[in-house]
C-alpha cells in the first residue's frame, strides 16, 4: 500500500515542536515507521519501538545538560 | 279454608328448563327461574290460560317448600286477588310449571336462549 | 496499492483459466454479469486470495469445497487457483492462493479434506511463507478489508455508527480508525508507555539505592504496585466487558432471528388479555341481569294487574253509582212523603189539596217502582272489589328494567362473538403461524428471555464500564503522585546514576506525551477533514435542496443535516443510508494513509434511477482504481458511459457457457 502519512507526521511534528522539543524528530519518525512496518505483528512492532527508544535514550549522558537531545 | 300445600311439586320437564336456565347464568336458582315463568304466563297468558284447570303430568321433578318460591307470601296474596282464588299455591305451581314448559319449547323452537325474548 | 491482473482457475462457476487485466491505468473496471454468473464469486476471489476466506450465503468462511467448480470436479479436478498481481510501491507482488488436496485424499468430501496454500512472488522472486503472509497482511489488513472489498448488501449496517452502544458500530468504528491510520499513534503511545515504565522502574530501583531518596523511592515502589494492580482490574473487567459485548450481540442476533416469534407472542398475550378482559366483562353484565331478572316479576305482572284493576273499577263505579243514585231517591221521596202526609210542602211550604196529595202518592209510589238499592250480593261483589284493589294496588308498580335488561343481553352477545373472532379466528391464525415459525425451536426455548437477557447484559456492561472508569481515574492519580515523588527524588539527589536515570525517563515520557496527545489532535482533524469530503462528495451526487450537508459523530457516523432547522434527518430510508455509506467509504479513502482498488458488489439497490445515476458519477472519486460488479438493469449503460465514460477503463461480461460455467469476455472501452 502507499504511505502517505504526512499528515500524522505532521501533527506529531507540530506536538513535538511546540511543546517537546528537547525529543529529536528522528526518534519519533523512526517510531512511526515501525508501526507501520509491524502493524500485523504486535509483540514484534511493540519490542522494535522499544529498541528504538533505547537506542536515542542511551545517547543521553550523565555530564550533558538537559534537554539538547 | 287455607290450602294445604307445604311442598310444591313440578314436572321433569320444567325442572330440566329450570336448570338450563340456571346453568345460563340468568337466575341463581330454580325457583328463580320458575317465578320469572309464572310472571311470564301472567304477562302474556292471562287470558288464555286457566291455572285452575291445568294438569301438571309427571310431578317428580322437584319438591320443594313453598316458602322457597315464595317467601314473604306477595304471589299468594296477588293471586287470591288476581283469580279469586282459595288455592293460590295450587295455582302458583300450575303457572309456574306450564311457564317452564313453554319456555322449554320456546327454546326448542327457536334454537336459542334468548331470555330478553320472555320479558 | 494497483492490482494489475487477477486470474482464476477451476473456482465458483470459472471451470477455465480467466483473467481480468488491470494494466497499469486509473480508472473504472465494470464487470457485468446476470445473477448467479458468478460476480459475488469474483468478490470471493478476492477474500480467497487475501484472507484464505470464502462466504458462502449463510456467511460460513470456510467452506471450500462448495467452491470447486461442478464441471471440473465432474472431470478430477478438486483444486482450484486465485492469483493477484500488484504493484505497491516500487515493487510487483504475485499473490496466489489455491486449494490443494490432503496427502491420500482423491475425492473431497469434507473441508477437513483440502486446505489452502499461499505462495507470494515478489519482482519475481518466491518469498518464505512467513515474509508471504506478512506481506499479504500489509497490503491488505483485515480490519480493513470492508473499505475495498465492498459488499453493497451490507450497507445498512453503517447505520451502526451512528448508535453510540451499537457493538457491531464499535467494530466498524474501530475499523474506520485502522483504515485512517490512527493505530500508529494509539500503538505508537501504548509501546511509548510500556517503554516508559521500563525506565521508570530502573529510575527507582537507582533512587531506592540512594539513601537520599530512598525514602521517597520506596513510595513510588509502592505505588507502582498498587497501580499494576489496578491495571489487572481493569484487564479483568474489560474481559468480562468484552463477554458480555459477546453475548450482548449473541442476543441481538437472537433477537432478531426470533422478532417475528416474538411479535407474535406479543400479540397472542394482547389477544389473550383481551379475551380476558372481555369475558370478565361479560360475567358482570350477567351478574347485573342475574339481579335484574330475579326481581323482573314484579313489572312483568303490571299490565295483567293493572287490566284486572281496570275491571274492578269499572264494576265498583257501577255499583257506587247505583248506591248513590238509590240514596238519592230515597231522599226525594221522603221529601215528598213529608208533603203528603205532613201539613204542607217542607220545600214551598204550601198546603196540598187532596187531589194533589193523591198525585204526589202516585208519585212516591212510581220512585219507589224504579228504584233499586243494592243487593246483598251486590253490596258483597262491591266490598270484596274493593278489598281486591286495594291489595291489587299495592302490586301495580311504576318503572320496568326491560329496557335494560335487553340492553345488558346485547352487548353480552355481542361481546360473545367478539370473543368468538378472536379465539376462533385471529388466536388460531396465530397459534398457526406460531407452530410453523417455532418448529425447529426447543418447546422450553421461550424468545421472550433473549429480551430480558439483553436488558441485563446491557445495564451489566454500563456496571463494568463503570468500573473500568474508576480504575482508570485512580491510576492517573497514582500516575500522578509518581511523578510528583520523581520530581522530588530529582530534586534531592545529586547522585549522577539517579540524575541520569531520571533525565532517561523524562525523555522517554516526552516521547510518550506526543503520542498520547497527537491521538485525540489527529482524531479531531481526521473527523473534521472526513465530514468535509463525505459532504462534498455526498452533495455532489445528492440532488436534494433542502439537505445541506453531512455531520459526523464519534464513531464516524455520519447523519444528514437539513437546512433549514439545522437538524438531522430523521429515519432516513434505505437510498439515503445508501448514499450515505458511499460518501463515507470515499471520505475515508481520500484521508486514509493506505491506498488501494475499490471492488463494489451490487452496491446499487434500493436507489432511485437519478439517484443512481449521481452515485454512479461519484465512483471515480472514490479511488484510483474502482471494479464494480453489477448486473444488467441495475444500471444504465448508456448514461454511464456518458456520465464516467473517461474513467471507465474497460467493461468486461460474464458470459454464461452453462449454469455451471461462466466466461468472462473482455471488451476495451475508448470512451
Amino acid at each position: 500500500m502507499k504511505n502517505s502519512l504526512d499528515d500524522l507526521k505532521a501533527t506529531l511534528e507540530r506536538i513535538r515542536k511546540e511543546k517537546y522539543p528537547s525529543i529529536p524528530d528522528a526518534v519519533i519518525e523512526e517510531i512511526v515507521s515501525v508501526q507501520m512496518a509491524n502493524q500485523d505483528n504486535p509483540a514484534k512492532r511493540q519490542a522494535e519501538t522499544i529498541k528504538v527508544i533505547d537506542r536515542y535514550a542511551a545517547l543521553i549522558k550523565s555530564e550533558e545538560s538537559g534537554g539538547d537531545r | 279454608m287455607a290450602e294445604k300445600m307445604a311442598d310444591i311439586s313440578i314436572s321433569i320437564k320444567a325442572k330440566a328448563v329450570a336448570d338450563r336456565l340456571v346453568e345460563e347464568g340468568f337466575f341463581s336458582t330454580r325457583a328463580a327461574a320458575a317465578i320469572f315463568a309464572a310472571a311470564y304466563v301472567l304477562r302474556t297468558q292471562f287470558d288464555s290460560f286457566d291455572p285452575a284447570t291445568y294438569t301438571v303430568s309427571n310431578g317428580d321433578g322437584l319438591n320443594n317448600a313453598y316458602g322457597s318460591f315464595d317467601r314473604d307470601g306477595k304471589w299468594e296474596q296477588l293471586l287470591v286477588n288476581l283469580y279469586q282464588t282459595d288455592t293460590p299455591r295450587t295455582y302458583l305451581r300450575n303457572l309456574m310449571v306450564y311457564g317452564l314448559e313453554y319456555i322449554g319449547d320456546e327454546i326448542n323452537r327457536t334454537g336459542r336462549i334468548q331470555i330478553a325474548d320472555f320479558i | 496499492m494497483r492490482f494489475k491482473e487477477l486470474s482464476i482457475h477451476n473456482f465458483g462457476p470459472y471451470k477455465d483459466l480467466e483473467t481480468i487485466r488491470f494494466d497499469d491505468c486509473d480508472g473504472v473496471s465494470i464487470i457485468w454479469g446476470d445473477n448467479g454468473r458468478g460476480k459475488t464469486s469474483i468478490m470471493n476471489a478476492f477474500n480467497f486470495v487475501f484472507f484464505g476466506e470464502v462466504k458462502n450465503r449463510k456467511g460460513d468462511l470456510h467452506d471450500y469445497i462448495s467452491f470447486i467448480n461442478e464441471e471440473g470436479a465432474a472431470e478430477g479436478n478438486y483444486t482450484y487457483e486465485i492469483t493477484l498481481t500488484v504493484s505497491d510501491e516500487d515493487k510487483t507482488y504475485s499473490i496466489s492462493r489455491s486449494l490443494e488436496l490432503m496427502a491420500g485424499v482423491r475425492v473431497p468430501q469434507t473441508n477437513e479434506d483440502v486446505y489452502p496454500v499461499l505462495t507470494v512472488n515478489e519482482d519475481g522472486f518466491i518469498v518464505e511463507s512467513g515474509k508471504a503472509e506478512h506481506i499479504v497482511k500489509s497490503l491488505l489488513p483485515k480490519e480493513v478489508a470492508r473499505f475495498f472489498l465492498f459488499d453493497g448488501e451490507l450497507l445498512q449496517e453503517y447505520e451502526e455508527l451512528l448508535n453510540d452502544r451499537s457493538p457491531n458500530g464499535a467494530t466498524i468504528k474501530s475499523s474506520i480508525e485502522q483504515i485512517l491510520g490512527m493505530p500508529i499513534l494509539t500503538y505508537g503511545a501504548a509501546d511509548a508507555r510500556k517503554a516508559y515504565d521500563k525506565y521508570s522502574t530502573e529510575a527507582t530501583r537507582v533512587a531506592q539505592n540512594d539513601t537520599n531518596t530512598a525514602k521517597y523511592a520506596n513510595q513510588v515502589a509502592r505505588l507502582k504496585a498498587e497501580r499494576e494492580g489496578h491495571e489487572g482490574e481493569i484487564e479483568k473487567l474489560k474481559k468480562e466487558r468484552e463477554t458480555q459485548m459477546a453475548e450482548k450481540r449473541r442476543l441481538e442476533k437472537e433477537m432478531q432471528d426470533t422478532e417475528k416469534l416474538r411479535s407474535y407472542l406479543e400479540r397472542k398475550r394482547t389477544i389473550e388479555a383481551t379475551i380476558k378482559a372481555k369475558e370478565e366483562q361479560i360475567e358482570a353484565e350477567q351478574d347485573s341481569v342475574l339481579k335484574l331478572l330475579e326481581s323482573a316479576w314484579t313489572w312483568m305482572i303490571v299490565p295483567t294487574v293493572q287490566r284486572e284493576l281496570d275491571v274492578l273499577n269499572a264494576t265498583v263505579t257501577e255499583l257506587n253509582t247505583k248506591q248513590s243514585q238509590a240514596a238519592s231517591q230515597r231522599r226525594i221521596v221522603a221529601y215528598i212523603r213529608e208533603a203528603v202526609e205532613g201539613i204542607q210542602c217542607p220545600v214551598c211550604q204550601h198546603k196540598p189539596t187532596e187531589e194533589e196529595r193523591s198525585l204526589l202518592s202516585e208519585k212516591i209510589r212510581r220512585i219507589e217502582a224504579g228504584t233499586s238499592d243494592l243487593s246483598s250480593e251486590e253490596e258483597v261483589t262491591l266490598q270484596k272489589a274493593k278489598a281486591r284493589m286495594d291489595v291489587l294496588k299495592r302490586f301495580n308498580v311504576f318503572g320496568s328494567s326491560q329496557e335494560e335488561i335487553r340492553r345488558r343481553c346485547e352487548t353480552i352477545d355481542d361481546l360473545r362473538v367478539d370473543i368468538s373472532d378472536l379465539r376462533d379466528v385471529q388466536l388460531a391464525e396465530l397459534l398457526s403461524d406460531i407452530k410453523a415459525i417455532s418448529k425447529d425451536r426447543d418447546a422450553d426455548d421461550d424468545p421472550m428471555i433473549a429480551v430480558d437477557l439483553h436488558s441485563r447484559c446491557e445495564r451489566e456492561i454500563g456496571i463494568l464500564e463503570e468500573g473500568i472508569r474508576a480504575e482508570q481515574a485512580r491510576i492517573e492519580q497514582i500516575d500522578g503522585d509518581i511523578v510528583k515523588l520523581n520530581k522530588k527524588i530529582q530534586g534531592l539527589s545529586s547522585n549522577k546514576d539517579v540524575l541520569l536515570a531520571n533525565k532517561r525517563l523524562g525523555f522517554v515520557e516526552g516521547i510518550q506525551s506526543i503520542f498520547t496527545e497527537a491521538v485525540d489532535v489527529y482524531r479531531d482533524m481526521l473527523r473534521e477533514n472526513v465530514e468535509r469530503d463525505a459532504t462534498e462528495l455526498f452533495l455532489a451526487m445528492s440532488d436534494e435542496a433542502d439537505y445541506s450537508g453531512l455531520s459526523i459523530n464519534q464513531n464516524y457516523g455520519l447523519s444528514i443535516m437539513l437546512r433549514d432547522s439545522g437538524r438531522a434527518v430523521p429515519n432516513r430510508s434505505a437510498g439515503w443510508e445508501h448514499m450515505v455509506a458511499f460518501a463515507l467509504i470515499g471520505a475515508l479513502h481520500k484521508n486514509a494513509p493506505f491506498e488501494g482498488p475499490i471492488i463494489m458488489d451490487f452496491p446499487f439497490s434500493r436507489m432511485s434511477t437519478k439517484n443512481k445515476r449521481n452515485m454512479m458519477k461519484a465512483v471515480p472519486m472514490l479511488s484510483a482504481q474502482v471494479m464494480l460488479l453489477v448486473f444488467p438493469g441495475e444500471i444504465d449503460p448508456s448514461t454511464t458511459r456518458q456520465d464516467i465514460g473517461r474513467s471507465i477503463v474497460q467493461e468486461c461480461t460474464l458470459q454464461r457457457i452453462t449454469a455451471t460455467h461462466t466466461h468472462i469476455e473482455r471488451s476495451d472501452y475508448n470512451g
